[in-house]
């Protein structure tokens, strides 16, 4: 008897592992594809075109906020948080990108003062340059290396990077 | 999370516009405050303006400070009117273009700037 009910238990924990992994998988889709109908509704007064603009802006502006409120003083969290924001950049409304450029110049001007804690003054000013360069095309009109490093410095200090 | 979303959208491209404003130069200050402006104007369409109350008013007086300074003289007149008007809407009483001014300087340095 032993010996039949060892194959018959593993069976039917199989079949429900099965099952239940099934149902969390369609619960998941579900859950996706009703969020993306919801979300297809945002802004209906509008157009269906500035309807479908404001949906991206906001989607965007999001997830940049988001990543900008969990962003630490750690060279790791910044390399993460700039490798996630290029990414965010490639597809981002065109009113966004500035906006992200200058995250993302201020993410560089903390690495460069991380690195140069570090006494990697090579890495230091490679940071540094990315930084001044987002800055320049930005119109900054003070992008020295003393203003880099105040930069970098008043963000590391800050609790909230915006 | 639509009104979330609003909301993001609201504060990126105002926090961004007053950054540029404080550090950049006329033109790109400019490109950034007419951005946000654009998306603040949609969303007031779309009447998605929870906690965006004279933001608009705001927008329009950096504008005008902008234009003020690059020596457009008639076209900052005419930003600091629609400020003026905007204002008058969402606070229900009348400012002059200097109050409005001192008010936005005052929410840039508390709000940080960089």
């Amino acid at each position: 008897m032993r010996s039949v009910r060892l194959p018959l238990l593993t069976a039917f924990l199989g079949s429900a592992a099965i099952f239940l992994l099934t149902a969390y998988a369609g619960y998941r889709v579900t859950v996706k594809a009703e969020y993306r109908r919801l979300q297809g509704q945002w802004f209906a007064s509008l157009d269906r075109k500035s309807a479908e603009h404001l949906r991206d802006v906001g989607l965007v502006a999001s997830s940049y906020e988001s990543k900008s409120l969990a962003i630490q003083s750690t060279s790791s969290s910044l390399q993460s948080n700039v490798e996630d924001l290029n990414r965010i950049r490639q597809t981002a409304p065109a009113e966004l990108v500035p906006v992200i450029d200058l995250r993302l110049a201020k993410d560089y001007a903390m690495m460069a003062r991380l690195e140069a804690l570090a006494k990697d003054e090579a890495a230091a000013d490679a940071h540094r340059q990315r930084a001044g360069g987002i800055l320049r095309s930005l119109g900054w009109r003070e992008v020295s290396e003393d203003s880099l490093n105040t930069l970098g410095d008043q963000q590391l200090q800050s609790r909230l990077k915006f | 999370m639509e009104t979330l979303a609003a909301q993001n959208a609201a504060q990126a491209t105002s926090r961004f516009a007053a950054q540029q404003f404080s550090q950049a130069d006329t033109e790109h200050a400019r490109i950034a405050v007419l951005a946000e402006i654009a998306i603040l104007e949609e969303l007031e369409q779309s009447q998605k303006t929870s906690g965006t109350k004279g933001q608009l008013a705001y927008a329009y007086t950096r504008l005008g400070l902008i234009d003020e300074s690059a020596g457009h003289l008639d076209k900052a007149g005419s930003d600091f009117e629609q400020a003026k008007l905007l204002f008058k809407r969402d606070f229900g009483h009348e400012v002059t273009k200097d109050q409005m001014r001192d008010a936005l300087l005052r929410i840039d340095k508390t709000s940080g700037g960089l």
